[in-house]
């Protein structure tokens, strides 16, 4: 066990930061892209713009804890305004990551804090946080 | 009554050039009009949800929309129709084709099967032991071979009543429990296949009522892990797999997919008579599956050739 894994709110502790991408380097509203910022060998997050924002839920749906895309960088419905898991059909409201449809409903995916730091999106989260592995 | 197997699943989906794009990688055969075939004809059929063919919706899109069983014979499609006539609509189509919903409200239809005879290589071993398989200089593998689904094998759903779904393809159309996960639910044989199971039925939340997954099967192990292999080296992402189950003894790899389940590469499962008895064990990972692995990354013990090249 790890200090990390004895503290699973570390996603909020200023306790280090991840740089994922340019922010003009993420797909345009609509798209999502995944991220391996840890190296875990597949994305366990993804980002998102809606309006003006930038959003990064972490890839781990809270039926079954398993990744949501189909396919690299696939997390969105087909028009684009709803996220998907891709394993069982859970929608979410891509805005606040609620489950609205399928076995979770009610349930969230996790946010994770982020910010645009000189143009680069920046995850708040410490990069041996057990969120990222 | 001779019910062979799903011959076709219809999907109404949100992203229709996704799932053509996806079907296609998966190893099927674009056959026009959102068709999308295995070796032997059975396929999968996408079309955009509010297409008007389409039978009404279980949930939100995307999601099966129709379970089409090929029978053997004529007589099949005239005793299907008598016994769901007697407590539900029976739709008749101009080909003579029954169309009814099950129990569970999923929409079934039944026509003449459509799968077409063909021929394909089987994955022969050498064991010792026992004969070989493959003679002196046939080599078991070749970079460029093919991994095709070859027929469509069977189909799982989420159902509200286990017992009830059961039920139904037992007492009405003649299916047979092969084996059971104790509280889970069934695995179903038709009359018209010796396969351990076209059906599989589990046991869910009523706002879960769809698919599962879908599965064809691959000539052999060695396929499904090759098919799986090239599927993920184009980006799809892993449910769970390579392994293979108890159940079946089939090989399995499950992916996510834009057709709102999951899809499966299965191969080399059991074969049934009527003198098999049903074993009931307790759903879980010992007893779902012999062995499970994590595909990774090619890889080479001694890294990359030296530079300037070997000599």
């Amino acid at each position: 066990m790890t200090a990390d894994t004895e503290n699973p709110g570390g996603a909020s502790a200023p306790r280090g930061k991840i740089v994922l991408c340019p922010v003009a380097a993420l797909p345009p509203a609509g798209q999502a892209r995944g991220f391996d910022p840890a190296g875990a060998g597949r994305d366990t997050v993804f980002a998102l713009r809606r309006g003006d924002q930038v959003l990064v839920y972490r890839n781990h749906c809270p039926h079954q804890g398993v990744p949501l895309e189909y396919r690299k960088d696939r997390f969105l419905s087909g028009d684009g305004q709803r996220i998907l898991c891709y394993a069982h059909g859970a929608h979410f409201d891509a805005d606040t990551g609620l489950c609205i449809e399928g076995p979770c409903r009610g349930e969230s995916l996790l946010a994770l804090p982020a910010f645009v730091d000189d143009g680069w999106l920046t995850l708040a989260v410490p990069p041996d946080s057990p969120l990222l592995r | 009554m001779n019910i062979i197997g799903p011959d076709a699943l219809v999907f109404g989906v949100d992203d229709v050039d996704a799932c053509s794009q996806y079907l296609t990688d998966y190893g099927l055969t674009p056959a026009g009009d959102g068709r999308f075939e295995a070796l032997d004809g059975t396929c999968v059929i996408v079309r955009a949800a509010d297409d008007p063919r389409l039978p009404p919706a279980i949930g939100p899109a995307p999601s099966i929309r129709e379970i089409v069983y090929g029978v053997g014979d004529a007589e099949t499609l005239e005793a299907i129709a008598a016994e769901l006539s007697k407590d539900r609509e029976v739709r008749r189509g101009e080909d003579g084709s029954v169309h009814a919903d099950d129990d569970s409200g999923f929409h079934l239809s039944f026509a003449l099967t459509i799968r077409r005879p063909f021929t394909a290589p089987a994955d022969l071993t050498n064991a010792p032991g026992h004969p070989p398989q493959r003679g002196p200089n046939l080599v078991g593998i070749d970079i460029d071979m093919k991994a095709e689904p070859r027929t469509l094998s069977h189909v799982v759903l989420f159902v509200p009543n286990m017992e009830q779904a059961e039920a139904f393809y037992v007492n009405r159309l003649g299916f047979r429990v092969t084996d059971k996960f104790t509280g889970v639910g069934p695995f179903l044989r038709p009359a018209g296949t010796d396969d351990h199971h076209t059906l599989f039925l589990i046991q869910t939340p009523p706002f879960m009522k769809g698919v599962e997954h879908f599965t064809f099967h691959m000539g052999s192990g060695t396929e499904v892990l090759l098919a799986g292999t090239r599927f993920e080296a184009k980006g799809y992402t892993t449910f769970w797999g390579p392994g293979r189950h108890f159940f079946g003894s089939n090989w399995f790899w499950y992916f996510n997919s834009p057709l709102g389940c999951h899809v499966e590469y299965d191969a080399d499962m059991d074969l049934h008579d009527d003198s098999w008895e049903a074993r009931h064990r307790p759903a879980g990972a010992d007893t779902s599956q012999l062995f499970l692995f994590t595909a990774r990354e090619k890889w080479f013990p001694s890294g990359p050739p030296p530079k300037g090249g070997a000599h």
